[in-house]
């Protein structure tokens, strides 16, 4: 047993609370960091309101621009770019949502390491150089996607759900756009999406890893210094709730149905908000433990998975009950779910499903904040989203006291039972 | 302590090239149980949290029709009760205690986990213990749990032409009688017809303690990790009947298939009949290929896809940690307007450049081994990859020592040796290929 004791002496100790830095460069980023030990790793998001409701007209301009970067800068080109990244194994990444454009960073903390994946990494956030070879290519790459899209019916559904609940919304056209919009995106728009979103005022930079507070300063100035100051993004509107429910069938070719049932929802600022995700997590956002599962696939084996959701966008997204059954069943699964959701929007919570909802969100929250990347993602969208600083640390405590009441009045007033989106997607025929 | 056999490590970090990967090893206490369940921690305190694994040797590969998909049925009914705890009971009092909770199952494994605070490790270790050997088994849970299945094998592979040509590319590779041949989810037809005794009887060959490995991550103490296991496991028998299951895989060549179904683009699948690191006769083999699979996809990615543009998506693979012989795949989408024939016509010029000038990857592997190494260190970012890591090496039976020789391998491979594999075992003729060919959609 000695040599036991004598062997845990070797593994260092490095847990420490989160402890969230916020300061803003001189030519207006946010930047939120946390230091994190243990390992010689930094990550680094640039989060940039530069997203596909930015689009205008110009349905998958967004995406198409973010995925550009990377491709070529004023120095090197595309081949050069993808071997210095990867000569020091570092992971760069781009992502583009309706929100956020995301471009991101992993890489070891060792010098010479981490200043040649960073000045990489600079030079092709703040010096791209937007080439029609690489949009000829990019743009036939993103109508095989779409292509893509139309085969799976799960796609389908989300595709056709986001224009019913989002109308005249710019969050309504998909994010990689249509075949006709695509084809006349020019390098020119590209540009001028460029140079009007990615600047300093309009990014939210998030950085977490084993580097110091001098470290991270030097960092984020080194990308901000790059950019130009410019404008914050005006906010995008409210969407505007439905005047009454909408059934759309789409007929499709599959085995299962995808029923997708849903209306306008909240956005983190609204006052019923903690209410809405507790209440939303025991109802249908905690896998097989929910309400919703145990009605439609614990007691009637009608589906693999039967799940609900509150987005968490910046204008108010939308609510959404979700879950393909085969054909035959899903006039059945429809009904099951419309009347779970009116039973528990109608009726105040169990005491102990309450309890057990508070215990789960509770008891596992270290988990939300256990891994660099989750930190990451808290970090990017505290800045993103304006939220406090102590968004993270005051969570349980905005949960702990929340009543079934107070679920039961956010219900009442957030969902209406007679303006739903039915959606399902199947051959019905 | 008399029936624990405590086995540490204190292999020095000068064993490893690498500082990170001796750390990282230097964290880990292995014990085994005298009914001979395997016990791996390793501590990472970077959070108050933690992740327990029950890793069981049996999986799709160990099954035969008409049972095809019993492990994951099994699976399934692992959470529909046992004489302590009735059905849902399992993961609603692991969901009270903050826990995060599910399993899966694949060719050569069958895996449960539950993730919570470090406070909750007796109450998941406890737990899991319980369902190894106390299942009950309902017929009225099984009629439900079969139709959720059954569901999930449509959601899965019905409705995504792409999974099913991997299914179709499965049936053409590896004959029916050996490994690897039926779906891990299995046929429909046998899971329309399991029996409650059929699941009965797989439970009672597999579930045993020393058919199993607990995996342990996180911010635990190793001794009480031990002292629970031993409290919750230590008074099962250790099963003589289980051996070690021999069914290994036996691969064909030369087979090819037309698929035609509803969809909207073409997708193609070539497989090659390669070893995998536990059946090679030699492991540098398996890591020549390994590297193969990261030099061919790189190169393609860059010839096919960025300069040529012949291709809009294209994936290599290798299943290095198979238990049985298994598949090197070359998987492609040709680009609009672009025939299958001229991708495949460019991949035989990509790879017989490969063998016949390996000096020209050279500089491309000296970037993929940075990779390779900075990926470690990235994979100790989540405690589930490194538990997963742990719990599969130990249970196809490779030993967690491969995890952490990993680098050091692959840092051996020559531009050479990727050309060497590459002639031995990419030989276009014995290839099999599935094709799928879109139907118009309505």
């Amino acid at each position: 047993m000695r040599t036991l004791i004598l062997f845990l002496l070797l593994v260092t100790n490095a847990q420490a609370k989160l402890d969230i830095q916020y300061w803003t460069t001189p030519e207006g980023a946010k930047v939120f960091f946390a230091q994190t030990k243990g390992l010689p790793i930094l990550d680094v998001a640039l989060n940039f309101d530069a997203a596909a409701s930015r689009d205008g007209d110009q349905f998958g301009l967004a995406s198409l621009t973010n995925g550009l970067l990377g491709t070529a800068t004023q120095y090197h080109n595309e081949e050069q770019i993808i071997n210095a990244f990867e000569s020091v194994g570092a992971q760069f990444s781009t992502s583009s949502l309706k929100d956020m454009s995301i471009v991101s960073l992993r890489t070891l903390t060792r010098q010479p390491i981490l200043k040649k994946s960073l000045d990489t990494f600079t030079e092709v956030i703040t010096q791209p150089s937007f080439e029609q070879k690489y949009l000829t290519r990019e743009r036939r790459q993103t109508l095989r996607s779409i292509e893509a899209s139309k085969q799976s019916p799960a796609s389908i559904a989300s595709l056709a759900f986001d224009k019913a609940v989002f109308a005249n919304h710019p969050y309504a056209h998909p994010k990689i756009g249509t075949e006709k919009s695509i084809n006349q995106i020019s390098l020119q728009d590209l540009k001028q999406h460029y140079d009007k979103f990615y600047v300093a005022k309009n990014l939210t930079i998030a950085l977490v890893g084993d580097i110091t507070k001098v470290k991270a300063k030097q960092i984020a100035r080194q990308i901000s210094h790059g950019l130009n100051v410019g404008k914050k993004a005006k906010n995008n509107p409210v969407i505007t709730a439905l005047k009454s429910s909408q059934k759309i069938h789409i007929e499709f070719p599959s085995k299962q149905t995808h029923l997708l049932i849903g209306q306008s929802g909240v956005n983190r600022s609204h006052p019923d908000y903690y209410p809405l995700y507790l209440g939303n997590h025991i109802f249908g956002g905690s896998g097989l433990t929910s309400i919703l599962s145990d009605e439609i696939r614990e007691k009637k084996g009608l589906a693999y998975s039967a799940y609900s959701y509150f987005t968490k966008m910046k204008s108010n997204g939308f609510f959404m009950m979700r879950m393909q059954t085969k054909n035959d069943q899903a006039l059945e699964a429809k009904n099951i779910a419309l009347q779970t959701l009116k039973n528990f929007r109608n009726n105040a919570i169990d005491t102990q499903k309450l309890q057990d909802g508070k215990d789960n969100i509770i008891g596992g929250f270290a988990l939300e904040t256990a891994s660099n990347a989750n930190i990451l993602t808290y970090l990017s969208i505290i800045g993103f989203y304006e939220l406090p600083l102590d968004y993270l640390s005051s969570f349980t405590d905005k949960i702990k006291d929340i009543s079934a009441q107070d679920i039961q009045n956010a219900y009442a007033r957030l969902v209406d039972m007679d303006k739903l989106i039915i959606l399902s997607v199947g051959e019905q025929k | 302590m008399k029936n624990l056999i405590l086995l540490f490590f204190f292999l020095s970090t000068h064993a490893f090239s690498n500082s990170v990967i001796g750390k990282a090893y230097n964290g880990i206490t292995q014990a085994t149980l005298d009914n001979g369940l395997k016990i791996i921690i390793k501590t990472d305190k970077r959070a108050p949290v933690f992740i327990s694994q029950l890793w069981y040797k049996v999986g799709a590969s160990d099954e035969s029709r008409p049972t095809t998909g019993v492990s994951h049925m099994l699976e399934h009914m692992m959470f529909k009760g046992t004489y302590a705890y009735k059905s849902g009971e399992f993961s609603r009092i692991i969901a009270r205690n903050g826990g995060d909770e599910n399993a899966f199952t694949s060719k050569d494994y069958t895996a449960y986990y539950q993730k919570m605070h470090k406070s909750k490790l007796e109450l998941a270790i406890k737990m899991e213990a319980d369902r190894m050997r106390n299942l009950t088994f309902s017929n009225r849970e099984l009629t439900k749990e079969r139709q959720v299945v059954i569901e999930e094998r449509r959601m899965r592979v019905e409705d995504k032409p792409n999974s099913k040509v991997y299914e179709n590319l499965r049936f053409i590779s590896f004959d029916e009688k050996g490994a690897y041949h039926s779906p891990v989810i299995g046929f429909q037809a046998d899971i329309e017809s399991y029996s409650l005794n059929d699941l009965r009887v797989w439970y009672e060959k597999y579930y045993a303690p020393n058919n199993a490995t607990l995996v342990v991550v996180g911010d635990v103490d190793p001794i009480q990790v031990i002292d629970f296991a031993k409290k919750y496991f230590g008074n099962y028998r250790y099963n003589p009947d289980i051996k070690v299951s021999k069914n290994p895989s036996i691969t064909l060549k030369g087979h090819s298939k037309i698929l035609k179904l509803k969809a909207e683009l073409p997708f193609y699948v070539l497989s090659f009949p390669v070893p995998s690191l536990k059946t090679t006769t030699n492991e540098s083999t398996a890591y020549k290929l390994e590297m193969l699979a990261y030099a061919l996809d790189n190169g393609l990615s860059k010839k096919l896809i960025r300069n040529q543009q012949i291709a809009s998506s294209i994936g290599v693979g290798y299943r290095l940690y198979d238990k049985y012989d298994t598949l090197f795949t070359i998987s492609f989408i040709p680009a609009q307007g672009v025939n299958n024939d001229t991708v495949l016509s460019a991949i035989k010029t990509q790879v017989a450049e490969l063998i016949n000038k390996p000096a020209l990857i050279k500089d491309e592997l000296i970037r993929t081994k940075a990779q390779l190494e900075a990926d470690f260190v990235f994979e100790q970012d989540q405690i589930s990859t490194q538990s997963y890591y742990l719990g599969m090496l130990s249970t196809v039976g490779l030993g967690i020592d491969k995890m952490f020789t990993y680098v050091d391998q692959m840092n051996n491979v020559s531009a050479e040796d990727v050309a060497t594999v590459a002639k031995q075992y990419l030989i276009f003729s014995n290839a099999n290929s599935v094709e799928l060919i879109p139907q118009e959609i309505k």
